[in-house]
């Protein structure tokens, strides 16, 4: 099971997630949650250290 | 050298432009999640914008829509002043502009008669595309966001700050992002600039009037 790239928690594939390569380096996968999407929360890329949103 | 490292300051134009086209004109409101992007709040209680945090952004969203496959990048926005900047940006890039009242169901019914499938969008108010947004978060695509501090930043995974609601504000905006997504896939250098300014992305005033 993926997990959050912002709050680290498991996304059950029933929710409404996004998915996307990040914007800056566009090397890694990035997932957001929906509760994370919701509330803003901030969402570090793990490679190039791009923070967003 | 482009007027950016002639300024010095690192910036895609000269912060002296961004601030003509009242780029860091916020609201008198602001909402929590557009707090850090405020630079200043003046004495009458109108916030502005830092220019660098949207100089920034621009270069990343830049980056980002530059990897996809233009017809699968969707511009929507509902605002008259917004309208000629998707438009020029759309012409300029093969992306595909949304401009009229948002179709409920586009992306999210594939019956629907003009059903698309894009792999993400760009607002440019979260307020007024607040459609898109819904329709996007539906089927699960990112999307990036012209946000002004009175802005919710709820599903917005790339936040641009900005006056939203001017005419050269937005004309600029759009028009640094096209040159920014153009010079990222070659079709320009990294010091090149399209042939028109940005007042060719303004929408006219008349024309404006007759949408009302
Ligand atoms: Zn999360
Ligand atoms: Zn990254």
């Amino acid at each position: 099971m993926v997990t959050c790239t912002s709050c680290g928690r498991p996304i059950d594939p029933y929710e409404r997630y996004v998915k996307f390569t990040c914007f800056n380096c566009g090397e890694v996968t990035l997932w957001r949650c929906e509760k994370c999407r919701t509330f803003a929360r901030e969402l570090k890329c793990p490679k190039c250290g791009y923070v967003m949103p | 050298m482009s007027t950016s490292e002639r300024s010095g300051e690192g910036l895609l134009i000269l912060r002296t432009e961004y601030i003509a086209a009242g780029v860091h004109i916020g609201t008198k409101v602001c909402t929590v999640c557009m707090r850090r992007f405020v630079r200043f709040t003046r004495p009458d209680g109108l916030n502005l914008i830092e220019i660098a945090q949207t100089d920034e952004k621009i270069r990343v969203a830049g980056k980002g829509l530059s990897r996809y496959e233009p017809s699968d990048v969707i511009i929507v926005s509902g605002k008259e002043y917004g309208r000629t900047p998707v438009l020029k940006m759309c012409e300029y890039t093969g992306f595909k502009p949304i401009v009229e009242r948002f179709p409920p169901g586009i992306f999210s019914n594939p019956k629907y008669e003009g059903y698309i499938s894009p792999k993400i969008i760009l607002v440019s108010d979260p307020k007024v595309d607040e459609k898109a947004i819904r329709e996007a978060t539906l089927i699960g695509i990112p999307v990036i966001g012209i946000c002004d501090t009175d802005d919710s930043c709820s599903y917005i995974d790339l936040i641009i700050p900005a006056n939203n609601k001017g005419r050269s504000s937005l004309a600029l905006v759009f028009w640094l992002l096209t040159r920014e997504v153009l010079r990222n896939k070659g079709v320009l250098s990294p010091t090149e600039s399209m042939s028109e300014n940005f007042h060719a992305f303004e929408t006219q005033i008349e024309e404006a009037a007759r949408t009302v």
